[in-house]
């Protein structure tokens, strides 16, 4: 399975909940569990060694919970399970749990935290199934709840996945929606950085362009480093269509070092590729050859098809420039494989949908 | 004639070829000659629809409705797309009929999707979409499906195209009608080609050739030997099997229908590839990319361009390999481009229809 895009699944699932932490760190004076169960819900993704950590603890004093804080415990095991790579056990907790509770909420949003389960796996069909278990009672539920925005997010990025545009796009929406609703800066970054990102991909400049001035107004307030980063390099794409190679190196480097110390590597390979893409823009072949290998090599290491593909692409018209023939017909030679394999991925994804939409 | 365009009336020539006797003088026996003669011979059923317009006060509710849909596919077919609007709208706006209604909005998704209104394209296909439930005409049925497939196929959604493929292939399977089992067959086959599901492409393939045969349609039928024949050059690697591709080739060739040919070519040139005899495969690529329909239907350019940079690379020809690698990413990019254009029409098409 290629998991071209599951890490940025991973990110944009973790930014919207590592700025509402309260930055308790694990040396700190143990939380009782309603503040451990709360700091789970944004730090599981982007700190999970934190969230085990938690878990462990919660698992100690299990006998204290009560129903819903159980409840919710299973939830988050289930994530970490998940997170870890354990896919079976997680799949077993949550069929448990959507089964065993009564709460509307936590029964949708074990439905939905499956069916990302079963994406990561390469499991499409099971993934459909699942979701359109999740949404079913969807306009039942609080847009104020926190599951909700998670159910949403997790439908958007399970058909962005997929290749299913227009679904993500429905959802995508939604989530901009109640995030106005809300007037939360970081549920409005989130969810205007989503619509950016399309805008950007349908190539409406014009669109993101304007969209761009909330993605940063909210993504400041929202003062969340991970959101900073992913808002600077959207900023960096864009001005690449405008046809501002330097104004986008000077936004890449200027957070550079940030990326570096983060340690995501799916967000290490965006910021050079871009960066390479910048540097062979102004001519500056050297700069963008390394940035560019460097990026590549992170793709290769991530499997990730579709970065593979814009890092070849990128190498092969480098190493044109620079009359390296060989080398260049090589990377166009890869951009072509790579190109037929995502193809091939996303058609297989769009017929899971098929087949489990017809078969209502 | 845009090859597209040309595609499209394949698809639709197939449901509405002779169904009615060679014809006296009144106006039913005109109107059904219009029709006979629609796809096959279309000036001459526009001079039928000329002469039947200028009495069109003699018409019953029925032959005015009918009048009125054939003239617009008459004139669609001419290219004359404005016309063929305002007469499909007039239809719309004055039938009560369910059935002649939905085949109205599809055939204005073709018109549009041929003049590239692609957001008025999805939302006319999709209340014809609509229009289906419950009803119980089967030609209407029958149209609205295959000119949705045909759509859906040609726009680049393969997911919906196969939704839609798969549902006429169940209506023309009721009926059970040679010419229909042909085209059904052959379009679920090319469906499944771009799925890279090879096996049952063939399967498909195979049953599409026995219809074509039985049903005299020869373009479709050389085609659909040449898919077939390409799958089991790339499965068994059997260099004899070229020269039977190159035969159908001469066959679609007399047949004179531009995008099948350049599609041949590709096959050639493909195989030729595979067998490493790169020369040739140089040959046949070329020919297909300098072909006139292959400016306007960027899959054949991109094709044809990867088929050129990679024999050239493999002659060691690495400045013509690169120039053509060049040629292949921005054709890939300009489709990529298309398609999400496309994508954003529909959402927003889905959007005010639903």
């Amino acid at each position: 399975m290629s998991f071209n895009k599951v890490k940025k699944v991973f990110l944009i699932v973790s930014i919207l909940y590592v700025s509402m932490s309260s930055g308790i760190d694990e040396g700190e004076e143990a939380l009782i569990p309603e503040a451990l169960l709360s700091e789970l819900e944004f730090i599981k993704t982007s700190n999970p060694e934190l969230a085990r950590a938690y878990l462990e603890q919660l698992e100690s004093i299990q006998e204290e919970l009560n129903q819903q804080q159980r409840e919710l415990f299973k939830l988050y095991t289930a994530h970490s399970f998940a997170i870890q790579g354990k896919y079976a056990k997680a799949e077993n907790l949550l069929i448990e749990l959507a089964d065993s509770s009564s709460d509307p909420y936590i029964v949708s949003r074990s439905y939905s935290m499956l069916s990302n389960v079963f994406a990561y796996e390469g499991k499409f069909q099971e993934a459909f199934i699942y979701s359109a278990k999740s949404v079913e009672n969807i306009e039942t539920l609080s847009d104020k709840n926190l599951h909700k925005f998670a159910i949403l997010q997790n439908s958007a990025s399970l058909f962005k996945l997929a290749g299913l545009d227009n679904k993500a796009m429905e959802y995508s929406r939604q989530l901009l929606r109640i995030a106005e609703t809300h007037g939360d800066p970081l549920r409005l970054c989130a969810a205007n950085y989503e619509m950016a990102s399309w805008e950007l991909e349908h190539s409406s400049t014009v669109m993101a362009q304007s969209r761009m001035d909330s993605v940063l107004n909210y993504c400041n307030k929202a003062d969340d480093i991970l959101l900073k980063l992913l808002s600077a390099e959207i900023k960096a794409q864009l001005l690449l269509l405008n046809r501002k190679p330097n104004k986008a190196v000077e936004v890449l480097l200027e957070w550079k070092d940030e990326v570096d110390q983060i340690g995501y590597r799916k967000l290490k390979s965006l910021y050079e590729t871009r960066l390479s893409e910048s540097y062979a823009e102004l001519g500056k072949y050297d700069e963008a050859l390394d940035y560019g290998l460097s990026a590549y090599r992170v793709a290769k290491q991530l499997n990730d098809v579709g970065m593979l593909i814009e890092t070849c692409r990128i190498l092969a018209s480098i190493y044109s420039k620079l009359d390296e023939l060989e080398k260049s017909v090589k990377f166009y030679q890869e951009y072509i494989d790579y190109e037929k394999q995502l193809r091939f991925i996303t058609n297989k994804r769009k017929m899971a949908y098929y087949m489990v939409s017809s078969r209502k | 004639m845009k090859p597209f365009l040309i595609k499209l009336c394949m698809a639709t020539a197939l449901l509405f070829v002779a169904q009615w006797p060679v014809a006296a003088q009144s106006l039913e026996e005109k109107l059904n000659e219009a029709h006979r003669l629609l796809t096959s011979n279309p000036e001459q059923s526009g001079q039928y629809l000329k002469e039947l317009e200028l009495k069109q006060s003699d018409f019953d509710v029925s032959q005015k409705e009918r009048f009125l849909l054939y003239k617009g596919h008459n004139l669609l077919l001419e290219g004359k797309h404005d016309e063929s609007i305002l007469y499909l709208n007039k239809l719309l706006e004055e039938s009560k009929n369910k059935g002649t209604k939905a085949q109205a909005y599809s055939m204005l998704a073709v018109v549009y999707t041929n003049t590239s209104e692609f957001m008025n394209a999805f939302v006319s296909i999709e209340k014809a979409r609509l229009m289906l439930d419950g009803l119980t005409d089967e030609r209407a049925i029958k149209t609205v499906l295959a000119n949705a497939a045909t759509i859906y196929t040609e726009v680049g959604f393969v997911d919906k195209a196969y939704e839609f493929s798969n549902s006429y292939l169940k209506e023309v399977s009721k009926s059970g009608v040679v010419k229909e089992l042909c085209y059904a067959y052959f379009n679920s086959g090319h469906i499944e080609i771009q799925l890279q599901n090879y096996d049952k492409a063939k399967d498909y393939f195979s049953i599409a050739i026995d219809n074509c045969k039985e049903s005299q349609q020869e373009l479709f039928h050389s085609v659909a030997s040449q898919e077939l024949t390409s799958i089991s050059i790339m499965q068994k690697n059997d260099m004899e099997l070229l020269k039977k591709l190159e035969t159908l080739q001469s066959k679609i060739e007399r047949i004179n229908w531009d995008v099948a040919e350049t599609g041949g070519l590709l096959k050639i040139a493909e195989a030729n590839l595979r067998f490493k005899k790169n020369e040739q495969a140089v040959k046949y690529a070329e020919k297909a990319f300098r072909a006139e329909s292959t400016d306007n239907y960027l899959p054949h350019k991109k094709e044809s361009t990867r088929i050129l940079a990679t024999a050239y690379s493999n002659l060691g020809d690495n400045n013509k390999a690169i120039e053509y690698y060049q040629l292949y990413i921005d054709t890939e990019r300009q489709i990529q481009l298309q398609l999400k254009q496309r994508k954003m029409a529909y959402f927003l098409a889905m959007q005010s229809v639903n």
